[in-house]
């Protein structure tokens, strides 16, 4: 077991990560940037060393001075948390080159669910439904009118090395296909230096369901359970839950063995997760792997009693996981608060936290790096905090996280916390009718 | 204004961050200043391997100096500092030399690549910070040095 572990992360992942490691008598070393010199996770950390300017590419990804911390500090692994380099295969082959654990996948498997077209390929070749589109990658506008015209528009162009909506058009028709494509290749290109697309037939209205992958290094593999992350704005999850209300136990085991396979034909081990889409007609197709932890594993955690991150730290030093898939038990529910503001666009807000509170009481659980007097920087991701609720059922897990919504206090940075209080009190979301446009309909109410 | 006033005005400046105040009310002036260096808040308690002041402004005085002409010149990389090219061979540097902008004065190493630090203004070496393969990070100061203009 790792006896010293490096977190090149920031925010509430870090402080997660150290707390697992807390737990596990693992020295921790944080690492920061200078704008976060007085946050939590620089404090909170065994030790913590200082990598570089407030820009995320001369601290946060800066792969030379991640890797320099660690072995100026005798960090014996690195957790990367999610964002960042945690699906860089760049950074994870360094790691292993240097002779420092990679907390997550092989380098061979990151660069597989990274590359979304052959990721794809090889997970339809192995029988788990996908959405009908392009085999791999499109050459152009002409053999993208050809698949559109027989898998039928519209359909939606994605980057082959995007991913959570990252590099994404939708064409309703012949006219808008071929700009379409043109114009994801050179977003593709401007983003990820990669112009490849793949084309798929755009599912209306469809129910986003994740399921969470645990494999370890000894052939073992098991799938937690789902989460529905529907509740997204522009593929920006705000309030996600587990169990499904989608769902009924023979789709759940289909499904759930579906995304064993992909795990399989992926060949991956530590923490990963399948995500599908359920079409309205209740067919489900794969649509990519996410090879890192993710920022919703809590509501995983609170069903099943297995703590992720823990799990994530004893496979990557090579231990077997020793169980099966526990039966969850009861239901949880996540809101994200994030620093936006949603009565302006959720453009993203910055500055000092002059005061805040978090929700306590049975099974409420706060995820985050706030304290009073802490500062939001404007160069990173704006997630604040999450709540989690859990209770016996979906009505006692909404009851107690629309309390603990309200109890929640972040002063100094408009979030998110109301909006996401409106939504789960909503008779719609109370009754699982859950669409994409649940958010709109509560928008103008959150002024 | 009375004693009572005064008190008072006396009371609020104490509590604030304010080293001076002057105020002047129908031909009476009141001027109030402290001694001593201003309160600051205590930053949180920060374990790190690395010895050595956290990392500040780029040219700011050097904390504890009485001297504020003196500066200090930081890593500008998380590594490994070396005060000679190589182990067999002379510092960079001693204390008293005078470096001019581009003048090499320490080497930080980091993943097996050796980063030559310059001085990035004309300066007279007055202290060396750190040893000979100690550990440094991002902004920690290495040398005290006095600018020449």
């Amino acid at each position: 077991m790792f006896r010293r572990i490096l977190i090149a992360n920031r925010g509430e992942i870090a402080v997660r990560i150290i707390r697992a490691c807390r737990e596990a008598g693992i020295t921790s070393i944080a690492v920061y940037s200078q704008a976060d010199e007085n946050s939590l996770h620089t404090s909170l950390a065994d030790e913590s060393i200082c990598i570089g300017p407030a820009a995320p590419a001369e601290s946060y990804l800066n792969i030379p001075s991640i890797i320099a911390a660690a072995e100026i500090c005798d960090a014996q692994a690195i957790h990367p948390g999610y964002g960042f380099l945690a699906e860089s295969a760049k950074f994870a082959r360094i790691c292993r080159e240097c002779d420092i654990g990679f907390i997550g996948p092989t380098t061979e498997a990151i660069a597989l669910s990274g590359n979304k077209a052959a990721c794809r390929e090889k997970v339809r070749a192995a029988g788990v439904p996908t959405v009908a589109g392009s085999d791999g990658l499109v050459d152009g506008p002409g053999e993208a009118l050809a698949i559109a015209r027989t898998i039928g528009f519209p359909v939606v162009i994605k980057a082959s090395a995007g991913g959570g909506g990252k590099g994404m058009r939708i064409a309703h028709n012949d006219a808008a296909l071929s700009s379409a494509v043109f114009l994801a290749a050179s977003e593709a290109q401007a983003l990820f230096g990669d112009s490849g697309v793949y084309l798929e037939k755009f599912i209306e209205n469809p129910r986003h369901i994740e399921f969470q992958i645990l494999a370890d290094g000894h052939g073992k593999t098991i799938a937690l359970g789902e989460r529905e992350c529907t509740i997204q704005r522009r593929h920006q999850k705000l309030i996600e839950e587990t169990p499904s209300t989608a769902l009924n136990s023979s789709l759940r085991a289909e499904m759930a063995e579906a995304a064993l396979t992909v795990a399989r034909a992926i060949g991956y081990t530590n923490a990963g997760t399948a995500e599908f889409l359920l079409a309205p007609g209740g067919q489900f197709h794969f649509i990519e792997f996410n090879a890192r932890i993710q920022v919703e594993h809590p509501v995983t955690e609170e069903v099943t009693g297995i703590d992720l991150v823990h799990e994530q730290i004893r496979i990557a030093a090579g231990e077997p996981l020793g169980y099966s898939a526990p039966r969850p038990t009861g239901c949880a529910i996540e809101a994200r608060i994030y620093a936006e503001d949603p009565a302006k666009e959720f453009a993203p807000c910055h500055g000092e936290i002059t005061g805040c509170h978090f929700p306590g009481g049975p099974g409420i659980r706060v995820d985050t790096h706030l304290f009073s007097g802490s500062t939001v920087p404007p160069y990173y991701d704006p997630l604040l905090a999450k709540v989690i609720a859990r209770g016996d059922n979906r009505d006692e897990a909404a009851d107690r996280l629309s309390g603990a919504l309200d109890e929640f206090i972040a002063n100094g940075v408009t979030n998110t916390a109301k909006l996401c209080a409106q939504i789960i009190r909503s008779d719609r979301f109370r009754r699982g009718e859950l669409g994409a446009d649940i958010i709109e309909e509560h928008l103008p109410a959150a002024r | 204004m009375d004693l009572d006033e005064l008190k008072e005005l006396i009371r609020i400046f104490e509590a604030s961050q304010l080293a001076e105040v002057e105020i002047e009310e129908k031909g009476r002036r009141v001027r109030l200043k402290k001694t001593g260096p201003p309160p600051t808040y205590a930053a949180p308690a920060v374990a790190s391997p690395i010895q050595g002041p956290a990392s500040g402004a780029q040219a700011a005085p050097v904390a504890g100096q009485e001297d504020i002409t003196l500066t200090t010149i930081k890593s500008p990389m998380v590594g490994t500092f070396y005060a000679a090219p190589a182990p067999d061979e002379a510092p960079f540097v001693y204390p008293g030399d005078a470096v001019d902008e581009n003048q090499v004065v320490c080497i930080v190493e980091a993943m097996k690549l050796k980063n030559e630090v310059s001085a990035k203004f004309p300066a007279i070496i007055e202290k060396v910070l750190v040893q000979n393969g100690e550990p440094v990070e991002f902004g920690q100061p290495l040398f005290v040095v006095r600018p020449m203009v």
